[in-house]
């Protein structure tokens, strides 16, 4: 039971607009603590909205989520945000870091609103974390000065910054060349494995997903 | 460590767009200076419009008043149904003026408040040169604190008004009626009184207060000369006029002495109740202006606020999906418009200053009055900048509460 990361109990999901359509239907699954999960799919198959949903931002969902053993289901907004800052790393298709930051204030902004460290110890860490990234170079660089991979890489630094116990990722590598794909699939191999991080990415990218722990692919709203 | 990091965020967002903060900031300016200038300018009218008032009259006058009613003096003893039939009411005999002005005075001289009292004898005559005459007021002063109380010797156009002290022939008088009677320095003029005694006084002084119905008819003598002329005893006045500390207290400190004199006591306001009218009414239109103007300042920054909100709406979104809550997204904008509210409002007190100072310099000869009057008062500039805040405040909550709603998956999916 203790090694569950992550689980989706029968989530139904509708969109309203334009006309209600059913994108999710009755999805259960669970996910292991450190596994490396792809989310495939075809376009409007719902992988994406799956992943909102499994990320707390959209709490417009029937059905029974739980992630560490905390049932996140009838949260507030406000309680989500905080469980978010504190369990969940975000890497998206595009960076959205803020422009006129450094590389290394992007990546503490998370640790800082959590607010449980000094902020000495939070530097430090991010840092580390650059440095994991192949990026101390750049840390003192304002974001907006950044390649686009670096900034991808900012962004996973930025997103494991709380030791977050799970990454998730939207197309995380949607924008990047095979090159830094490569670098940005061995850091997600590297936190699942060493230091037991659960991951759960949805990609397009079918060698990205072949490599990964396991794969989960979804038609229609259902699961394969 | 939130809120220190929430105005790092506010402050990047300010400095990034330099051009729009400005812009926000000098409506703000703009606003504020124009509150204070609007509000210390209507005050300055006031005062400048008060104090020519004051020339002539005094905060309180105490006088004696004709008698009452007394066509029907049967209803003071009977019950109304009573019928009465009087023909012909006449009043046999009343007290003119006030007998004892000294130990009123004297009892009024206690009062902290009073910073100047003095005693009239007023009296209604015809000024005669030749064939010429005019009636008019002939005012027998205490010729020393009648300067205290309306600085009588402001106006002196010739002849020094202390004179009059030392002079029992002398008189001064106004240079309109001069002027009606063809009368130059050290001629003699005849007045002559409603009883029919007439008199002839030398000219020692001409004096002009711009008020053409105090120029035209008023001239004053010593207190005891006039006393002479009616035969009076010392101590005979018909007017007491006083001056208190702040004129706005007259209302008060009449009502609280009426019950110590005999006489009746009026405040200006009730003397002169279009003067009072005069400078509320500018007053209103002080505060509506102005506020007016920070009104549309607020739209200003409200305008500002919502385009950076919707610049950034991409930013926010993350810093929610991060764990940012609605109430750091509302601190980080408000925290932007509060800073502008201060940057603006410190350089918009002190344009305020500099266009007040500005339009005091601006010549304006009309009356007594050389430059457009100002009055500069710490009250409008506090003011102004509380508002200022208070605008800055609500517009740039609006838009932050907007901001706090963003829904991240909309914003981060497209």
């Amino acid at each position: 039971m203790n090694d569950i990361a992550l689980s989706a109990r029968n989530i139904i999901k509708y969109f309203q607009e334009p006309l209600t359509f059913q994108v999710l239907k009755d999805i259960s699954f669970e996910v292991k603590r450190g596994e490396f999960l792809s989310l495939i799919g075809k376009s409007g198959s719902g992988k994406s909205t799956l992943l909102y949903v499994l990320s707390t931002m959209d709490t417009d969902f029937e059905g029974r989520l739980t992630i560490n053993q905390t049932d996140l289901t009838g949260k507030t907004q406000n309680q989500l945000a905080a469980f978010r800052n504190a369990h969940i790393g975000f890497v998206f298709q595009f960076h959205y870091l803020l422009p006129e930051f450094t590389a290394l204030d992007n990546i503490m902004l998370p640790a800082l609103k959590l607010g449980q460290k000094s902020k000495e110890e939070i530097r430090e860490k991010a840092l580390a974390n650059l440095r994991l990234l192949g990026l101390e170079e750049q840390a003192y660089k304002s974001a907006n000065k950044l390649s686009g991979g670096q900034q991808q890489r900012v962004a996973i630094a930025r997103a494991l910054i709380n030791d977050p116990a799970i990454i998730m990722g939207d197309e995380p590598t949607g924008n990047l060349d095979s090159k830094n794909t490569q670098i940005v699939f061995d850091i997600f191999k590297q936190l699942a494995k060493e230091r037991g991080q659960t991951i759960i990415a949805v990609t397009h990218d079918d060698e990205f997903a072949q490599n990964s722990d396991r794969v989960i692919e979804l038609s229609d709203g259902k699961l394969l | 460590m939130t809120r220190g990091t929430n105005f790092k965020i506010a402050r990047a967002h300010i400095t990034s767009r330099l051009k729009q903060t400005l812009v926000a900031m000098l409506s703000v300016t703009f606003g504020i200076s124009m509150y204070i200038f609007m509000n210390s300018f209507m005050t300055g009218v006031n005062d400048a419009q008060t104090k020519l008032a004051f020339s002539t009259l005094a905060h309180v006058h105490i006088y004696n008043d004709l008698p009452e009613d007394n066509t029907n003096l049967v209803n003071r003893y009977f019950s109304e149904d009573v019928a009465a039939n009087i023909h012909n009411a006449k009043v046999i005999q009343y007290t003119e003026g006030i007998k004892n002005s000294e130990s009123i005075i004297q009892a009024l001289k206690d009062e902290l408040e009073i910073t100047g009292i003095t005693s009239q004898l007023n009296i209604n005559v015809f000024f005669r040169n030749g064939a010429t005459q005019v009636n008019g007021l002939l005012s027998g002063v205490d010729v020393e604190n009648e300067d205290k109380l309306f600085k009588t010797s402001d106006y002196m156009l010739e002849g020094e008004w202390s004179d009059l002290q030392y002079r029992s022939d002398g008189v001064i008088i106004g240079s309109g009626l001069a002027k009606k009677l063809s009368l130059r320095m050290n001629d003699n003029v005849v007045i002559m009184t409603v009883d029919g005694i007439s008199r002839t006084y030398k000219i020692i002084g001409i004096f002009e207060t711009s008020l053409a119905s105090v120029d035209n008819a008023k001239a004053y003598i010593r207190i005891n000369t006039a006393r002479q002329l009616l035969s009076k005893n010392r101590g005979y006045v018909t007017d007491i006029q006083i001056n208190i500390e702040d004129y706005n207290d007259a209302r008060e400190w009449a009502e609280q002495w009426a019950s110590d004199v005999s006489y009746t006591v009026e405040p200006w306001p009730v003397a002169s109740g279009q003067l009072e009218a005069a400078n509320q009414l500018r007053n209103i239109i002080a505060v509506a202006v102005s506020l007016t103007i920070l009104l549309v300042a607020g739209f200003g920054i409200y305008n500002i606020m919502n385009m950076t909100v919707n610049e950034k709406i991409k930013e926010i979104a993350i810093l929610k999906a991060m764990g940012f809550e609605g109430r750091d997204v509302v601190q980080i904008f408000i925290t932007q418009s509060i800073i502008i509210g201060i940057a603006g409002g410190l350089l918009g007190m002190l344009l305020g200053y500099l266009v007040t100072v500005g339009v005091n310099q601006v010549p304006f000869h009309v009356a007594n009055l050389e430059t457009l009057p100002v009055t500069y008062r710490n009250k409008d500039y506090l003011l102004a900048f509380a508002f200022g805040l208070l605008t800055t405040f609500i517009a740039g909550y609006l838009p932050a509460k907007n901001a706090s709603k963003v829904d991240p998956v909309e914003i981060i999916r497209g």
